[in-house]
């Protein structure tokens, strides 16, 4: 490093002030509630290079950190002083933008004449229009389902708005008054950002600054690079499911992490095709941050004074098979990317565990769903929508600690709404908003406790969603000893004749008085149970979180008469230790029955053979030859090698049925 | 030394920090004041008050002049961060047991895979879930049976708590079921003492409210302790006054009222520094301030425009949200006890980690070995090693030890090392109190910043140079401020009442009768409270926000808009009050009206002030001088005492001005000013024009 070890420091205050102060900006002068609530945004700077080199550390969102424009610059060419550039779509930023409510803008800061650095800023905004109010459904089939799309075009030409653009994209929002407002605030944030940076050129000298940004830079660089040294070469595979896309198939999401010296790769290869639901998450490039959350995490929980730049990066590649799920072929839908993004960070999690145990947490419940009521009040006519709240789990045991109980890291940033703001705002009654006692996956250190919410409609044609909602399937992993959690479920008017279980909800149609109750799941625990502080198990059962049957059975604690009893505890632990093998990675019981038949190489086979297809084939044929081996009735796994043949037949059948009615290219059978 | 000033009437103020405990002693007659400090006894605060008053009257000081006595306590605040509150029950609606656990659910440092947070002030086994239900507007869904009253106060009197906090939902609108189970626990045990939430802070938003009610039922038990010894100590050293608690909106209320809410205390401290801080600015002219109350292990920053002192009700406690009003306050982690040290990649770090006052700085030589910002002020030159506050002597050669220990890292000598962690440490203070201007989308330039605590003056004229603010003030006795503030406060309390209709809805007079039972509280609570006070006042306000938004601004009601039906005034108010924080508005838009809010208060009159400072005769002489290094240049710079200036006296920078509760630094290109008030008033000299 060149620049002096104290004066890296102080700019990198000066830096992370500019950052701030242009979420602040943003923040107060926008209007939509997204931005003041969910603070679903985030403002930097970004050298020419399209890396940033200040961001925020007390405002907006964290994971856009490792985010690079330069794709998104390239887009639109040279620059000149005063324009603005506006876009929210993916398939032309290389990811910048991940789903079309997330409205991009930036602005190029000269100094003399010369192209000096980025003022970038996003917003969450409340709707870009498409086929669902605020543009994002599960259901959407593909992109232009999902709103107005926005390819990088300038916003202002040398300063000036170029109006009809702006316009022809507040025509196509169901709220334009509110994006329009946002955009002035945006507007006003980037302005922050090249007038504080100018102050401090004039401050420190072109010079100083320029080279203290590519400094800063070097330095997360360099921290990174030195905390991934520390992770024994090797590869490091591990594979995880989102519950399924709308046909009961899971959808596997695989990583292989190749750690070298002082570099990682995080190659998805053997992740399955791009599905036809929202689910799809546009992360092309090869350095993708949300392709790599787990290891961000991982590098900031090592080092919590990290400064925050993108080069945090810098010694991370990812590769994501063009056609997968995380590297979609246009125009695939990506509203409900994120759910993606939160079971890719169990699976990079996952991988990570093996390469550095006792660093990792267990996995977290896995989910970030939000429960969204809609009724129609007889008073006004018109629907209202509110989110009642959003929904997550436990969090995984760690090596020194239990899991957080509600939340984890894998979406800490959530806020719930309180349960009497909710029934002001909106008819329902809550009847539960409490922990799940007996639901933390059993450990040394146990994971974190699930939650669960339940609550009472009490008009007419009220509508429930739960986007986002997922381990319904498969449970939570725990590691080094600890157990999978339980799975999350949903449940319609428990105790009543109309019960049902519901999975995984989509959309519940509701009358006046009835009950939904939606669980999330707990975390995965860490290390093996009959390790745990029998005092630590006795506190639980003291709280009525962990029933003295569990105590014993999970954990060998024993009590009598409400109180522990050590020495039929040391005893039946003994028992118990001898008669246990306990898996590195305990996968959980359902996932453990379902690749009894689909085994991880079979399913690496299939995922491999449908991206020779065509893509809108892929769908079909995956579920085809899933009911073929179905019908099969297997008790032992479905061979690797079985797989090819199997799709061949289900190519030949659709061959067969007609050449004209199957829609896109000639398809070519793998291997043929 | 003697006092004949004190000799007849006198007011005394004490406030307890963590490092010291502060005296302000003012005479009645003639505003004159003096400053003590003792070092704090955290395991016993009282003995160090003790310590002052015989201090005090080791001086000369008649004890029994004392009329009136104001006192600052951080009990309860140390038991909540401590963890060191009593054993106490919580009472929940069934289904929400996990409310405090829960929280907001956010995570305090959200991609951590180590961050939780923090631990319930409840733990579950003592939190009772109550078969009842009152739903938003106040419809009874599940009545409060007698039998489940009786099955509650059986639980509860087998746990064995020492105090019932009871939040049950949407109690802010109803009560009744509340009062019902404390009169249930109260005939019982009629000991226990019970909080419940529709009293002590009836507001939506269960969390925040249930906290509220455990925060006051946990921290009672150690606040009336300490009360009892707090006034046997006052008994035995002849003072007779009723004594006064500093509250956190910065008002105050009697001993009788802090042990039935002591919660009222938590933020207390700073918010009394505030007080002090704005009452003195404004007696010298100035009414936009920025306010930096810089201590040991951190600084606490207010803005105060045009002389209205900021009101907030997300003060928090560590982590946790406290939402009773409160002097509007942010604390951040720069202190003298703030660590130096480097990170992996050799990168100087200034905190936030503090060494506090024990071990303290290396120079304490109290244990401390690590460099701290206090060490490194020593090294600079800033501080005198001799005469450091409160009667410390400061080590120069442990400084340097410690600042050895990173100096040859960043290839610099240990002072070149002791100035490069002053640089540090005032950048992360720039960025953080930026921050707090941008969030209000403040300019610097507009605002004068008043320093003190035992840091403030040191480094307000460095910060103020970073910051781009135009002026520094300095008060006469800064490292007592807050002391001083208290003594200048009213009898105040705050009374909320949850109304949620939209604006339209309304008209004056029912405004007005929504209002009343506040109004009629706030006077009740102005007659015990403040029966001396030569002045009442009760302040109307109203919560309000768009229809659909979630965040509200509190708008100043005038009366006579409800003597109207039509409440246009107040409509223009909110969306004019909008426009100016968040810059836009929305006239045509539906308002509600969220909450109705009284601020009763009563104030006391003041001494006169202190008679000006006589005129400069002729110009100061130094004491003495010593080499500063500031800026990366080496100064030779004469010291004042703060005793040998005079009005008017005008001096340039480099320079120290000594006293024995702070030390003021003026660098190079600064110069400094003496008002008849005794201020230092600071400034940046005008550039040469050529």
């Amino acid at each position: 490093m060149r620049t002096d070890k104290v004066t890296l420091e102080v700019l990198k205050s000066y830096f992370v002030a500019i950052a701030d102060g242009m979420g602040h900006t943003l923040e107060r002068t926008s209007h939509t509630t997204f931005v003041k609530e969910t603070a679903d945004f985030v403002t930097a700077l970004a050298t020419p290079a399209g890396e940033f080199f200040a961001y925020p550390r007390s405002i907006g969102v964290t994971s856009f950190l490792g985010l690079n424009m330069s794709a998104a610059l390239a887009a639109v060419g040279p620059l000149r002083p005063g324009d603005v550039v506006i876009t929210n779509d993916p398939f032309t930023t290389g990811g910048l933008a991940t789903h079309l409510p997330d409205i991009h803008l930036f602005k190029p800061v000269f100094d003399g004449g010369e192209l000096f650095c980025i003022a970038w800023c996003f917003i969450h905004c409340s709707d870009v229009g498409g086929l669902a109010p605020a543009s994002i459904s599960p259901d959407a089939h593909d992109l232009f389902q999902e709103g107005f799309r926005l390819p990088p075009r300038l916003l202002f030409r040398r300063g000036e708005l170029d109006r009809e653009l702006l316009e022809l994209f507040l025509a196509n929002c169901r709220s334009p008054s509110e994006n329009a407002g946002d955009l002035n605030a945006m507007i006003a944030s980037l302005n922050t950002g090249e007038h504080r940076i100018r102050e401090l050129i004039e401050k420190l000298g072109a010079g100083v600054v320029r080279e203290g940004m590519h400094e800063m830079l070097a330095w997360t660089e360099a921290r990174a690079r030195s905390l991934i040294a520390q992770i024994p070469d090797g590869d490091y595979s591990f594979a995880d499911y989102l519950d399924e896309d709308g046909d009961g198939i899971p959808i596997r999401l695989a990583v292989t992490l190749r750690v070298r010296g002082d570099e990682l790769e995080l190659d998805y290869e053997g992740t399955d095709p791009q599905v036809e639901s929202a689910f799809n998450l546009p992360a092309f490039g090869d350095r993708h941050p949300f392709l790599a959350q787990g290891i961000i995490n991982y590098l900031l929980s090592e080092e919590p004074h990290l400064p925050l730049t993108g080069g945090v990066m810098r010694p991370i590649r990812t590769r994501a098979p063009r056609g997968t799920v995380v590297n979609p072929e246009f125009p695939a839908a990506v509203g409900v990317r994120y759910a993606t993004v939160i079971r890719l960070y169990d699976v990079v999690l996952g991988a990570l565990a093996q390469a550095v145990p006792g660093k990792i947490p267990a996995a977290g419940a896995g989910q970030a769903a939000m429960v969204v009521l809609s009724v129609s009040p007889p008073e006004t006519g018109s629907r209202q929508v509110a989110v009642l709240e959003p929904m997550f789990g436990g969090g995984g045991g760690t090596a020194v600690a239990d899991g957080a109980s509600g939340n984890d890291s894998a979406a800490g940033f959530l806020r719930n709404t309180p349960i009497e703001s909710i029934e002001a705002h909106i008819p329902v009654l809550a009847e539960r908003y409490e922990l799940v006692p007996d639901s933390a996956g059993a450990g040394r250190y146990r994971g974190g406790f699930g939650v669960r919410f339940d609550f009472r409609t009490l008009r007419p044609g009220s509508i429930v969603t739960a986007r986002g909602m997922e381990r319904t399937c498969f449970e939570p992993f725990g590691l080094s000893g600890g157990q999978a959690s339980g799975r999350a479920s949903a449940v319609l008017n428990e105790g009543s004749v109309g019960e049902r279980e519901l999975g995984r909800i989509s959309v519940l149609h509701l009358g006046p008085g009835e009950r939904v109750s939606i669980r999330g799941a707990g975390g995965g625990g860490f290390g093996n149970p009959l390790d745990r502080d029998p005092d630590a198990v006795a506190a639980d059962v003291r709280a009525a979180l962990l029933s003295e049957e569990q105590a014993a059975a999970r954990y060998g604690v024993v009590f009598r008469d409400g109180v522990l009893d050590a020495d039929a505890t040391a005893e039946l632990r003994n028992r118990l230790r001898t008669n246990g093998w306990r898996p590195v990675i305990d996968r959980g019981p359902s996932r453990f029955a379902y690749e009894q038949v689909w085994s991880e190489a079979a399913q690496g086979a299939l995922a491999r053979c449908l991206l020779e297809l065509p893509h809108d084939l892929r769908t079909y044929a995956k579920r085809e030859v899933h009911r073929r081996v179905d019908a099969m009735n297997l008790e032992i796994p479905v061979a690797a090698d079985t797989i090819a043949p199997l799709l061949r037949e289900v190519l030949a059948a659709v061959a067969a049925d007609g050449q004209d009615e199957r829609p896109g290219g000639e398809a070519t059978p793998p291997g043929a | 030394m003697n006092h004949p000033q004190f000799a007849r009437r006198s007011r005394l103020g004490v406030d307890i920090g963590g490092t010291f405990t502060d005296f302000a002693l003012v005479d009645a007659e003639t505003g004159a004041s003096l400053g003590l400090k003792v070092p704090s006894d955290s395991a016993d605060p009282v003995r160090a008050v003790a310590a002052g008053l015989g201090e005090l009257r080791a001086r000369g000081v008649d004890l029994g002049t004392i009329e009136y006595f104001v006192h600052g306590t951080t009990i309860a605040v140390n038991s909540i961060i401590q963890r060191s509150g009593a054993r106490i029950a919580l009472l929940v609606t069934d289904g929400f047991r996990d409310v405090l656990e829960l929280g907001r659910l956010r995570l305090p440092v959200p991609w951590s895979f180590y961050s939780r947070r923090p631990a319930a002030l409840v733990p579950r086994e003592l939190v009772v879930p109550v078969r009842e239900r009152i739903r938003h507007d106040g419809e009874v869904e599940v009545p409060l049976e007698h039998v489940e009253v009786d099955r509650v106060v059986e639980s509860v009197a087998a746990l064995g708590v020492e105090g019932v906090a009871i939040c049950l939902l949407h109690a802010y609108v109803d009560g009744t079921h509340e009062r019902k189970l404390r009169d249930g626990l109260i005939r019982r045990a009629p000991s226990l003492f019970v909080t419940c939430s529709c009293e002590i802070w009836p507001q939506p938003r269960e969390y925040e409210r249930a906290l509220v009610t455990a925060m006051n039922a946990y921290v009672r038990p150690a606040m009336v302790r300490y009360l009892a010894g707090l006034e046997a100590t006052l008994r035995d050293a002849g003072i007779r006054a009723r004594p006064y608690i500093a509250r956190s909106n910065g008002g105050i209320m009697s001993t009788g009222a802090a042990r039935d809410e002591p919660v009222q205390t938590l933020l207390s401290g700073p918010a009394s520094g505030v007080i002090g801080a704005t009452d003195i600015a404004l007696r010298a002219g100035f009414r936009d301030l920025l306010t930096l109350d810089m201590g040991g292990t951190s600084a606490d920053v207010a803005v105060v425009e045009q002389g209205e002192i900021g009101s907030s009700h997300d003060g928090r406690v560590g982590d946790l949200p406290v939402i009773v009003p409160a002097v509007a306050i942010s604390s951040i982690g720069a202190g003298g006890g703030s660590v130096a040290w480097l990170d992996a990649t050799g990168v100087l770090k200034v905190g936030p980690r503090s060494a506090g006052a024990r071990p303290g700085p290396a120079s304490y030589c109290l244990g401390g070995e690590e460099p701290t910002l206090t060490d490194a002020f020593l090294v600079c030159g800033y501080l005198d090693a001799e005469r450091f506050a409160g009667g410390l002597r400061l080590d120069a050669e442990a400084a340097g030890r410690a600042l050895g220990t990173i100096a040859p890292a960043l290839a610099r000598s240990r002072t070149e090392a002791a100035e490069a962690i002053v640089r540090v440490a005032l950048a992360n203070m720039y960025a953080e109190l930026t921050g707090v201007l941008d969030r209000r989308g403040l300019d610097p330039r507009a605002f004068t910043l008043v320093a003190f605590g035992g840091a403030g003056p040191l480094v307000a004229c460095l910060l103020a140079e970073e910051m781009n603010i135009g002026g520094v003030l300095v008060p006469p006795l800064p490292g007592t401020l807050c002391a001083q503030g208290a003594l200048r406060a009213a009898a105040m309390t705050d009374i909320v009442r949850t109304v949620r209709e939209p604006l339209s809805q309304l008209d004056g007079r029912q405004l007005a009768a929504a209002f009343a039972p506040s109004v009629e509280r706030g006077r009740a609570w102005l007659e015990r409270e403040a029966p001396t006070a030569h002045r009442t006042e009760l302040r109307l306000s109203a919560e309000m926000r768009y229809i659909g938004q979630a965040y509200e601004l509190e708008v100043p009601v005038r009366p006579e808009w409800l003597e109207r039906s039509a409440l246009g005034p107040l409509a223009t108010a909110f969306h004019d009050l909008h426009e100016r924080v968040f810059f836009h508005a929305d006239r045509e838009a539906p308002v509600e009206v969220v909450d109705l809010r009284v601020r009763a208060v009563g104030l006391v009159d003041h001494p006169p002030d202190p008679a000006p400072l006589p005129p400069s005769r002729q110009s100061p002489r130094p004491e003495g001088r010593r080499r500063v290094l500031i800026g990366g240049g080496l100064h030779d710079t004469p010291v004042y005492a703060r005793a040998a200036l005079a009005a008017g006296d005008e001096l340039d920078g480099p320079l120290v001005v000594h006293q024995s509760d702070a030390t003021t630094l003026i660098p190079p290109g600064w110069n400094v000013m003496v008002d008849s008030g005794g201020n230092l008033l600071a400034s940046r000299k005008v550039r040469d024009a050529n």
